[in-house]
């Protein structure tokens, strides 16, 4: 990394509303995403045989011995804590509460056998911003304090730069990981069309609209499109660290990530809905509002 | 910056690190992943797969819509997490019996349409070339049948 994308991740001049924002709306996502299923709680259910923990969590030799009604209490308290998250009200505690909980609910998840690679990066944001400013603007911590904390520009900006690096990170993984374990054939031969006609078998019982536009049937005949749609998306997914580098590359990558994902939706029905809550951190919150500002103060005039 | 925020800025680095290291390396422990998923190439002669069936009082086999019954997995979930706890040597009737007690605890609560009495799983083998061609060329709606389906296990409640 060149040392003026460094100074500009790190030692940018964030007046720490670009933070605030993005925390608001980071965690107004990931509110929704907690409050609209029972998606989380519904794993203490599981049987112990399928217990198989994973990562930090492999210590853990059988399930947690708590019963349904504590790990209630503790979702709904991490449920709290991203709401006050969100709010910016006792920001300090709240932000390490709701990190630290949703490292435990989300990594439990992950401890039966399956992986779902989809809450893996906001567990990872969650951790970063459990130890940041973030609560120090657009928060109702901003209202309440008479005096404001000094604080320097460098903590504004640490969390946006490490969590847009963790950004590109996921897709610079996911595209080395094609090369690494499908190489050359992953894109040369007749895997996408395969893959996206497995989705009949894969997933027949999630995203019925999805799956009702057929989308994969009406690609998967051109095997020719099926190659060039799987050399575009490796590109795209290695080629994500650049958008770091140049703002301009990343007007072009950002956008083409999102319609990506979308893609993976409407194809093989994989829904990444929940990194939508990681790409707020892209957008320039203090200089959107700079413009809305300057457009009403012309209109009054 | 003062200690307190240097051990929270290394802290944060850490994180990334472990990210970038899963990323290069290719690694997996959560929380950081290489992201592996569809990485393999899939060009499979024959495709394994798996079917849990539902048991009736008869011990007549019943389908199921996995998802209403063993949420929060769905069916491709619920297969994975068979399939890995296969491969780490875990007995399957254990598997099955367990996924029993599963449905009698969520049953009422979820308003289950069915009381299921067990369940049988199955290995099911598709001959690739032939379910792609019949999607290709058909335009069916339902998916083809297994080309054999072996018995794994089951496990039936007599109470």
């Amino acid at each position: 990394m060149t040392s003026t994308t460094w100074n500009k991740i790190f030692f940018g001049n964030d007046s720490g509303l670009r933070l605030g924002v993005s925390r608001f709306l980071f965690f107004a996502c990931l509110c929704y995403i907690s409050a609209r299923t029972p998606y989380f709680i519904s794993f203490h259910l599981l049987p112990e045989v399928l217990w198989l923990p994973k990562g930090f969590f492999s210590f853990l030799q059988s399930k947690p011995d708590w019963s349904y009604e504590t790990w209630k209490v503790l979702l709904n308290i991490w449920r709290v804590s991203l709401v006050l998250s969100a709010l910016g009200l006792f920001s300090r505690f709240s932000l390490k509460i709701a990190g630290g909980l949703g490292f435990l609910i989300m990594g439990i998840a992950h401890c039966y056998g399956y992986y779902t690679h989809t809450y893996i990066p906001l567990v990872a944001a969650l951790l970063i911003l459990m130890l940041s400013h973030a609560g120090d603007h657009f928060s109702l911590d901003q209202l309440i304090r008479k005096h404001p904390r000094p604080v320097q520009a460098f903590e504004y900006a640490w969390p946006i730069g490490y969590i847009k690096i963790l950004f590109c990170l996921i897709f610079l993984a996911a595209g080395l990981s094609k090369i690494r374990n499908g190489g050359w054939s992953w894109i040369a031969s007749e895997n996408l069309q395969n893959i996206l006609l497995r989705s009949y078998l894969y997933y027949p019982d999630v995203h019925s609209f999805a799956s009702s536009l057929r989308l994969n049937e009406w690609i998967a005949q051109n095997l020719l499109l099926c190659q060039v749609l799987a050399f575009v998306t490796i590109l795209i997914e290695t080629s994500s660290p650049l958008a770091l580098f140049h703002r301009r590359i990343a007007l072009f990558l950002i956008p083409g990530l999102f319609l990506l994902q979308a893609a993976f939706y409407f194809t093989i029905y994989v829904n990444f809905y929940a990194y939508f809550c990681l790409y707020v951190f892209w957008i320039p919150w203090d200089k959107v509002f700079k413009y809305f500002r300057s457009r009403l103060s012309s209109k009054e005039k | 910056m003062g200690p307190w925020g240097k051990l929270r800025f290394a802290f944060a680095t850490i994180v990334v690190l472990g990210s970038l290291g899963a990323s290069v390396i290719g690694f997996e422990w959560f929380p950081f992943s290489n992201y592996p998923m569809y990485s393999q190439s899939f060009n499979p002669s024959t495709y394994k797969y798996f079917q849990l069936v539902g048991l009736d009082q008869d011990q007549q086999e019943v389908e199921i819509p996995i998802i209403d019954y063993f949420y929060p997995f769905w069916e491709a979930a619920l297969y994975e997490s068979i399939s890995r706890n296969l491969q780490a040597g875990k007995n399957p009737y254990r598997m099955v019996e367990g996924l029993y007690y599963f449905h009698k605890k969520v049953r009422d609560h979820r308003k289950l349409p069915l009381r299921l009495s067990g369940f049988r799983l199955y290995v099911v083998h598709y001959d690739w070339q032939e379910f792609k061609q019949e999607k290709l060329n058909t335009n069916h709606l339902k998916n083809p049948l297994p080309q054999t389906r072996e018995f794994l296990s089951d496990f039936y409640d007599m109470e």
